[in-house]
């Protein structure tokens, strides 16, 4: 039996369509009511629903064999598995934005950068070898630059319209996210078998 | 005393009972393995100079490490890892002991995780080390102690074997930075095809995209073999493990063994073969270990070196996750006694002991306290040497 941690929400709803295209019964996971664990009934193969950050701690911990979890959850959060498959959707991107026509390394003046998503704009900032501070912000994190709270901030960005109805624009691109099929250390070799059926089925469907 | 100061530090656990008799049973039947096979016991100390590791191994992060100082002000170490202790002690004290030198350890190792990871910051180790040979047949000794430990467990395993010549070659041949090298192999070792990929897309490397997926059992071989084309250092890697494959084979280990070309362990220290072990409910590998030849040489003693180390905490866990409790122990009896029936109360407590069973003197001043401890304790038999005589009975 192989165990997959699905991210719930959008992620969730696109990678039922993937499943059932591979050619899974995923009758259960349509009518879910308030369950948490579904069978796909034609395989032996169960699923739980959970938030992303979660999905992570469940492989790495290894009481869920397979995730399926954006990158910008695993780029903040995560270490301790494989990555074995980019699924192609919930495309975005981390973004270094502000207030819009202000050139960001401008000055000499000590940067402060809000973001939900603390590690990341770390790694970015050290990767340059740049020192900001690190403001962590829960909700919407746009209001930081206009509030004078920041002078800039890492977040996702799909379209770009809230950054552009807020005065805001990106500055550059932090890094490229999709959704990614992760699998613990231990499963990967003890499962083999099973994992590498349901890796090849799941990686036939995927859109390019 | 404040409630915050009454709990264990984050990363660290209590052990009571059953859950302590259990990382017991478990170390000492690894530990039977060890010496029967002709390991001998060795101790480090808890604290050791923080430079020692430092300088040995370039992996080891500094924020990984516990720091205190001594009375100098120099800076030491809680031992992050049991291998670099050992191997100083027999580049000094053992400097002129014979070689072959073969040392078995059950000691714990402290490391400095991030805050609610739920990983150990204390973790008992039980491993060995062989220093002072360098062939095949010392891997293989290796390599079947570590089979026959997990053995005991009682639990599906399997155990990998590969070689980190294989993928040094590889890559040695691609003219890249040593940064890329450094990324490289943490994307091989993560398996994370994602991120190898994107990197290849400059480069234009099979041998890149195909390297994590060498695991297995002996189909990989034939991959591993194309993939190294005509680069004799990894074919002669891969040569290596495809001998220790075979052999183990043949000796009756097929079931548990498989291999991974891909395998390089965090540790810069391994030079060979290297080796990492599986079990059922366990979410990590629970055994790590391999060939470090060039270990001791920084300690100024030229001579390799194989061993490895078996997690026992991820053991005892995993024993938990399946249910497999050793069994809960009670005492045969307990016996009630006064000053005068001491010398009988010792001597009946001694002749149950000779027969093997558990019993227990009562700690108790009357007999309806010592009741209620057996019953508490589920001890079925009371024994009361008094007769009665000081009235306790009522």
């Amino acid at each position: 039996m192989i165990r997959i941690a699905l991210t719930k929400g959008r992620i969730e709803k696109k990678a039922v369509e993937i499943l059932q295209r591979a050619g899974y019964d995923c009758t259960e996971l349509e009518d879910k009511g308030r369950k948490l664990v579904f069978k796909l009934l034609n395989a032996d193969i169960e699923v739980v629903l959970a938030k992303a950050a979660d999905v992570i701690t469940y492989i790495e911990h290894g009481v869920c064999d397979v995730g399926i979890v954006g990158e910008d959850t695993i780029m903040e959060r995560g270490k301790y598995f494989h990555e074995l498959l980019d699924l192609n959707f919930g495309k975005c991107k981390f973004a270094l934005a502000g207030i819009k026509g202000k050139d960001f390394y401008e000055g000499y003046t000590h940067k402060v950068i809000a973001s939900k998503y603390p590690n990341v704009t770390k790694n970015y900032f050290n990767s340059k070898g740049i020192d900001v501070e690190i403001v962590k912000i829960e909700g919407s994190v746009e209001l930081a630059p206009i509030l004078k709270l920041s002078d800039a901030i890492v977040d996702i960005v799909e379209t770009g319209s809230t950054l552009r109805e807020n005065g805001l624009e990106v500055y550059e691109d932090v890094a490229y996210i999709s959704t990614r099929l992760i699998v613990n250390t231990a499963a990967i070799k003890l499962k083999k078998k099973e994992i590498d059926e349901f890796t090849s089925r799941i990686s036939a469907q995927i859109e390019e | 005393m404040q409630k915050q100061n009454m709990t264990v530090p984050e990363g660290t656990r209590d052990l009571l009972y059953r859950e302590a008799e259990l990382y017991d049973s478990v170390s000492m039947n690894f530990e039977r393995v060890y010496t029967q096979m002709g390991f001998s016991r060795i101790c480090t100390p808890a604290v050791e100079n923080y430079e020692l590791f430092k300088a040995v191994n370039r992996s080891l992060m500094q924020e990984n490490i516990y720091k205190l100082t001594d009375n100098t002000g120099r800076l030491l170490a809680i031992r992050p890892d049991n291998t670099t202790p050992i191997a100083r002690v027999v580049a000094t004290k053992l400097r002129n002991a014979p070689l072959v030198q073969k040392l078995c350890y059950n000691q714990h190792i402290y490391r400095v995780n991030s805050e609610n990871s739920g990983m150990r910051n204390e973790i008992l180790q039980s491993g060995i080390e062989l220093v002072g040979a360098g062939g095949i047949k010392s891997d293989l000794l290796c390599i079947m102690t570590a089979l026959d430990a997990l053995k005991t467990i009682g639990l599906n395993f399997k155990l990998e074997i590969g070689h980190v010549g294989y993928f040094n070659a590889l890559i040695s041949k691609m003219s890249l930075s040593e940064e890329e090298i450094m990324d490289v192999r943490s994307f091989v070792e993560a398996k994370n095809f994602v991120s190898l990929n994107m990197f290849d897309k400059n480069l234009q490397n099979d041998v890149i995209r195909k390297l994590p997926l060498l695991y297995g059992n002996e189909e990989v071989f034939a991959e591993a073999e194309t993939l190294a084309g005509d680069n004799a250092e990894a074919l002669a890697a891969l040569d290596y493990v495809r001998e220790l494959y075979t052999t183990l084979c043949g000796a009756g280990y097929g079931e548990y063994i498989m291999v991974d070309m891909s395998m390089v362990h965090k540790f810069d220290y391994y030079t060979g073969t290297v080796i990492r072990g599986y079990i059922d409910h366990a979410g990590e590998p629970v055994l790590k270990g391999g060939r470090y030849d060039k270990l001791l040489e920084k300690f100024d003693y030229d001579v390799p070196a194989t061993g490895f180390a078996i997690n026992v905490c991820a053991v005892a866990d995993a024993l938990i996750k399946s249910g497999k409790l050793p069994a809960e122990k009670h005492s045969y009896a307990v016996i009630f006694y006064d000053t005068d029936s001491l010398n009988a109360a010792i001597e009946l407590m001694n002749s149950y002991r000779e027969r093997g069973l558990t019993c227990e003197l009562s700690a108790f001043e009357t007999l309806a306290e010592t009741e209620e401890y057996a019953k508490a304790m589920n001890i079925e038999t009371v024994i009361d040497l008094t007769s009665g005589k000081d009235g306790d009975k009522a």
